[in-house]
């Protein structure tokens, strides 16, 4: 059988890419290197006690995390990254806090306005009325506030309402410039497209059991499905990409990783959607004597230009709030959320997630000094006043940090693994400075005590890698046109987060989501064509 | 064709009942009345009888007195002890690398004889005045006890309901957040006013 097209990974791009094709009438075959894991398996409501090392020794949710997919990856820098590895059907939609920011029309044009990076093969006008259908198809919550830095669409659903600490932040930091509004999130806040409305309970991060917030399984595998052209194959590891004589792709190359038995699947076109670090990582491996530096690589561009968010976290404790009763906080996590501010330099690209991370442990536990009955007490009064600030920041594009790919250390399939070469640059140092001083400064008017300030140094990703097959109108320095259209090899398109040309301080779901729905109707109007 | 159904106004049982009954609408899936019920889907360590795998019987006893004390049983809540603490610590450190258990080990020989000497109120008094600054070898050792002390307990039942009386971790039907006056800001107009979510009417009740 060879099939329409074949999408691997189902993530955010390759949901959405198996949906729309098959809602387009081509026969897909989707491939997961993960399992599918039904949501009666999530823990999303377990407490730590239930669970074998409560959470701590890296304890993960079963089967996220499989050794033999996740373990291969090295890190050459001496700075601190990492990126998330997840491996399962959803990718990182069935473990995430749903933010979905869309890119401002300035965050396409770094080259025109800063002289920094490149510009976009795209902007912000030619991807709105995806961003639109991307919000609609999976249901976000939150405001237009009118913002140049946060461009709004017509469809929000109610958003989701302030804590005490926050409406305590709105207050303390508004006399300094600084915006506190309604996040926007993939999450439901009302009854939409027969999914019930978010419990509040907190556990986003361990998967959502009702599915209130978006995942692939839950809201666009279903509609695939429905259509009667989807075939998934889930635990099967992309290996290789396969060229006929022509230079056309015509296959993948997989390995089932029950069997280890491995073969071809064909298929008339190739979307790769297996985030940054993993599509490169299987262009690379996918070297033939027609293309010997790898797959797609004629610009020696796949791998390079490795980027993502920088961060750190704050935990301020407010005096307002101490020895209050015990109230149940938890929420949907991330309720408010601070946007870029500091548009006019370089070094102001960065913004604040606000209390994106669970109630039930008191941090401050581990930050005060003391023990004994005080410091217990302490620990119990200090509870209620809690505030955690997430600072995002702008890492900037740069083709020295990349990956590569170590062929004497091949995984259990065979496959050379990945290798993470990075360093941050001045720019992103600048970034982190400012980032720290107005941390400090929102800080200064808050009554409270801070127990772990920002670091000294720059540390990141945040999982929210991309960058490693970036687009651009230039073959000799991009792999990828503006609809994610290999310029080497016609018939493969690259959806995911390494397609990004540069990225912002926003997080990079819907762009990524954006892009990989513009390059689906690409598709289907080049199928229609007769051109792919 | 199912009935339509405002799911915003149902609770988690109705919910289910719906669930199991079929009439909830095509890829709506509660695969299972536990996949949102506020059951248990880990390993329940805690409620299975725990013998220690890597203390032995006397080590154990110096942990549980040295735990009781950094975070003892007072008016308000039970302590370490009856939190189980030395048994948490205990399958942690079985289930870390060779390094780690000789740390701990020798951690505690030097501690016991430490106690030979000096009170334990005295030396806690005395390794937490350097606590910030450590300066020798149990000054460390305290650090890491004081830290599995924490995870421990405020992982445990006894820290998280007891102690803290958390709260959350529920099934809610709706986030009212801050409702306190004193809280709320003044200075809305500041940064113009949002049009709201709950405004946009336009938003359909099913995706494309």
């Amino acid at each position: 059988m060879i099939y329409d097209a074949c999408v691997i990974g189902s993530g955010a791009a390759g949901g959405v890419m198996a949906k729309e094709l098959c809602e387009g009438g081509a026969k897909v075959m989707l491939i997961e290197a993960g399992e599918s894991v039904p949501p009666s398996r999530f823990r999303t409501h377990c407490w730590p006690y239930e669970m074998r090392f409560r959470g701590f020794r890296g304890e993960k949710q079963e089967p996220f995390y499989p050794p033999d997919l996740t373990n291969t990856i090295r890190y050459e820098t001496q700075d601190s990254i990492s990126v998330d590895r997840i491996r399962v059907l959803g990718g990182r939609t069935v473990h995430w806090n749903a933010v979905v920011l869309r890119y401002s029309r300035a965050d396409f044009r770094e080259r025109s306005l800063n002289g920094i990076e490149e510009d976009w093969p795209v902007s912000y006008d030619e991807l709105a009325p995806y961003y639109d259908r991307v919000e609609k198809m999976i249901g976000v919550c939150g405001n237009d506030d009118g913002l140049e830095v946060l461009p709004a669409g017509p469809w929000y659903l109610p958003p989701i309402a302030l804590r005490c600490s926050e409406e305590i932040l709105k207050q303390a930091v508004a006399p300094l410039g600084i915006p506190v509004i309604a996040v926007r999130k993939a999450l439901l806040t009302r009854a939409y497209d027969n999914r019930p409305p978010c419990h509040y309970c907190g556990h986003c991060m361990d998967g959502c059991d009702v599915s209130a917030i978006f995942s692939t399984p839950s809201s666009m595998l279903p509609k695939a499905v429905k259509t009667g052209n989807l075939t998934l194959r889930s635990n099967a590891v992309a290996r290789e990409i396969l060229v006929d004589t022509d230079g056309r792709a015509r296959g993948v190359s997989i390995v089932d990783r029950s069997t280890r038995k491995e073969e071809e699947v064909r298929a008339r076109l190739i979307v790769v959607c297996c985030a940054t670090v993993e599509t490169a990582r299987l262009l690379l491996n996918s070297k033939s004597t027609r293309y010997p530096m790898g797959l797609a690589n004629s610009s020696d561009a796949v791998g390079r230009y490795l980027h993502g968010h920088l961060g750190d976290t704050v935990y301020i404790y407010l005096k307002d709030l101490e020895g209050k009763a015990p109230d149940n906080q938890d929420g949907a996590l991330d309720h408010a959320f601070i946007p870029r501010y500091k548009t006019k330099t370089p070094a102001g690209a960065f913004d604040f997630q606000v209390n994106y991370a669970g109630y039930m442990f008191p941090y401050q536990a581990k930050f005060l000094p003391g023990y004994g009955a005080e410091f217990k007490k302490r620990v119990r009064q200090m509870e209620p006043g809690f505030l955690m600030m997430g600072g995002f920041g702008k890492v900037a594009a740069r083709p020295e940090n990349r990956i590569i790919v170590d062929s004497n250390r091949p995984d259990t399939y065979g496959s050379p693994t990945p290798v993470v070469q990075f360093r941050f640059g001045e720019l992103d140092k600048a970034v982190w400075n400012e980032m720290r001083s107005t941390v400090a400064d929102m800080c200064g008017r808050l009554h409270g005590e801070v127990v772990k300030p920002m670091g000294e140094r720059p540390s990141g990703f945040a999982s929210h890698e991309v960058g490693t097959v970036r687009m651009g109108k230039d073959p000799k320095t991009s792999v990828l046109n503006s609809f994610c259209q290999a310029h080497d090899v016609k018939n493969l398109f690259v959806t995911d987060g390494s397609s990004f040309t540069t990225s912002s301080e926003k997080n990079p779901t819907l762009t990524i989501m954006a892009l990989s729905l513009r390059a689906a109707d690409y598709i289907k109007e080049q199928r229609r064509r007769g051109d792919l | 064709m199912t009935q339509p159904v405002d799911l915003s106004r149902i609770d988690r049982r109705k919910l289910l009942q719906l669930a199991a009954a079929g009439l909830l609408a095509g890829n709506f899936r509660i695969l299972d009345a536990q996949a949102c019920d506020n059951t248990h889907h880990g390993d329940a360590a805690e409620s299975k009888p725990y013998t220690a795998q890597f203390f032995t019987a006397e080590e154990i006893a110096v942990l549980d007195r040295v735990m009781e004390a950094i975070l003892p049983a007072d008016d308000h809540s039970p302590g370490a002890h009856a939190a189980q603490v030395p048994l948490f610590a205990d399958l942690i450190v079985a289930n870390s690398p060779a390094d780690v258990k000789a740390d701990w080990r020798s951690g505690l020989q030097l501690l016991a004889a430490e106690l030979k000497t000096s009170s334990l109120d005295d030396w806690l008094a005395r390794t937490a005045e350097n606590e910030r600054n450590p300066r020798t070898v149990l000054d460390l050792f305290f650090a890491k006890l004081k830290q599995m002390t924490v995870e421990g307990y405020y992982t445990s039942r006894i820290g998280i309901h007891q102690d803290l009386r958390y709260q959350g971790n529920t099934y809610q039907t709706e986030f009212k957040g801050c409702t306190h006056a004193e809280h709320q800001t003044q200075a809305r107009g500041v940064l113009g006013v949002a049009r709201g979510g709950g405004s946009a009417a336009a938003m359909p009740d099913q995706a494309s």
